[in-house]
């Protein structure tokens, strides 16, 4: 009983400082966010702040938050609504249909994956600019609309479904599409939420793509707006964290909410997006 | 503190290999390693939990059969997490080349005092999109790839025997 018990001690002693160590970053944000900025600067650095609200009215007035919020829903739902139906029909077909060169392709697919965006940063600007779609909206979404990790999900979600499933849909006449819309899809219910919350997370905190094909404050994002920001105010620290706790705010929540989901499915795949 | 050895590559500094000495220099890339550390940190411990129930089993088989905590642990914990520990490694050293966004922010987008916090990612985008040498960066491009190439292919070679499947 006592061993017990003292092994669950060792196991708080070790837990409660990491928990310490991630949580202490947001309550430093949040703390000088409130704080005045004069008690800032004082050293020893105060742990509670010296409550001056008013800094979020400040920094309200100073950038144009709801538009950059705008900017980054429409390219976060529109990257999450892509790479979700690029994920379910790739899957699908690598699941399930027979092709020439399926192997192989979906071989090519996992290598193409190791190569880092960073390698590809140059090239994929410079397609951008040809195609006369730098500072829009699917500039910041469009070329991410397939997700390696994503197809390699729904594929094995769809690997996992009974070949009976679907002998028993094409006798009642199913199509590929329609069997994929009717039945597969909704049973892979549980990938596809995954993959989505994943988008969404990677959407919202997206920022060198953003911040490359982007130039101004029209189609720019939440995190580059913050930055600018930071830039340009970079002398007033507890407006800068007002900021970063205004753009933080909304993603933790769907965190907060979808927690369950989020860590089963890193756990299931053994990935993050 | 995976930043610390791109200290010593600093592929991007005009003297090729050189050892930062002053310490504000040291000092930025040692906090760009502090704020990255974390980031990466979650993710390493949200892996362990898929194996957590077959190691709980051989685990329980080791004592029953007579292994103490020590050998417990190096004996069969250990190589069983081994795998993961392996693909963390990779993981976590491709991304440590990569780290772009702490640069960028803690900089102000100049690379730290005398560009001692620059990494290949950082580089890269300065040369591509604040200098406009895009030949330039795509040459980093390719030199990165096959860096990360050569560094894989070391890490499955001198690694892979040390780890262990089931």
């Amino acid at each position: 009983m006592s061993r017990g018990r003292g092994r669950l001690a060792l196991r708080y002693l070790v837990a409660v400082p990491l928990a310490a160590a991630f949580l202490f970053p947001f309550y430093w944000m949040l703390t000088l966010s409130l704080d005045r900025p004069d008690a800032i600067l004082q050293l020893p650095p105060r742990l509670w702040p010296q409550w001056q609200v008013q800094n979020y009215a400040e920094v309200w007035r100073l950038a144009n938050w709801p538009g950059l919020l705008a900017n980054t829903l429409v390219t976060t739902v529109g990257r999450v609504a892509l790479v979700l139906l690029t994920s379910t029909l790739a899957g699908y077909a690598f699941a399930s249909m027979r092709f020439v060169g399926r192997a192989a392709a979906f071989g090519g697919l996992l290598a193409v994956s190791m190569v880092p965006t960073e390698v590809t940063l140059v090239p994929n600007y410079i397609t951008l600019a040809r195609l006369g779609w730098i500072d829009t909206y699917q500039a910041q979404f469009v070329p991410l609309a397939a997700s390696v990790f994503g197809i390699f999900l729904m594929r094995q979600c769809f690997l996992s479904l009974p070949a009976d499933l679907w002998e028993a849909a094409q006798l009642d006449g199913c199509t590929h599409l329609r069997y994929l819309w009717s039945i597969a899809a909704p049973l892979a219910r549980p990938a596809l939420v995954t993959i989505g919350l994943l988008q969404l997370i990677e959407g919202w905190n997206a920022f060198l793509w953003p911040l490359i094909v982007t130039s101004t404050d029209r189609v720019r994002p939440l995190q580059v707006g913050l930055a600018a920001f930071s830039f340009a105010d970079s002398t007033r620290p507890e407006l800068l964290a007002a900021g970063a706790v205004l753009t933080t705010l909304p993603i933790l929540l769907v965190f907060l909410v979808a927690q369950r989901q989020l860590v089963g499915g890193i756990a299931a795949t053994g990935i993050r997006g | 503190m995976s930043q610390t050895a791109l200290t010593f590559l600093n592929l991007g500094s005009p003297t090729g290999l050189k050892f930062v000495v002053d310490h504000g220099e040291s000092r930025a890339l040692f906090e760009i390693g502090i704020e990255h550390a974390p980031g990466a940190m979650p993710f390493s411990l949200g892996l362990r939990p898929r194996e957590g129930r077959e190691l709980l089993d051989l685990q329980e088989a080791g004592r029953v059969d007579g292994a103490g905590p020590w050998n417990v642990f190096w004996r069969i914990t250990w190589p069983l997490l081994s795998p993961t520990t392996y693909f963390l490694l990779f993981v976590n050293l491709v991304g440590s080349f990569k780290v772009f966004v702490p640069v960028y922010v803690f900089t102000t987008n100049t690379g730290g005092p005398n560009r001692a916090a620059e990494t290949i990612g950082f580089y890269l985008y300065q040369q591509a999109f604040a200098f406009f040498h895009a030949g330039y960066a795509g040459a980093i491009s390719v030199a990165f790839f096959v860096l990360i190439l050569v560094l894989t292919g070391i890490q499955m070679r001198f690694f892979s025997r040390r780890v262990f499947y089931t």
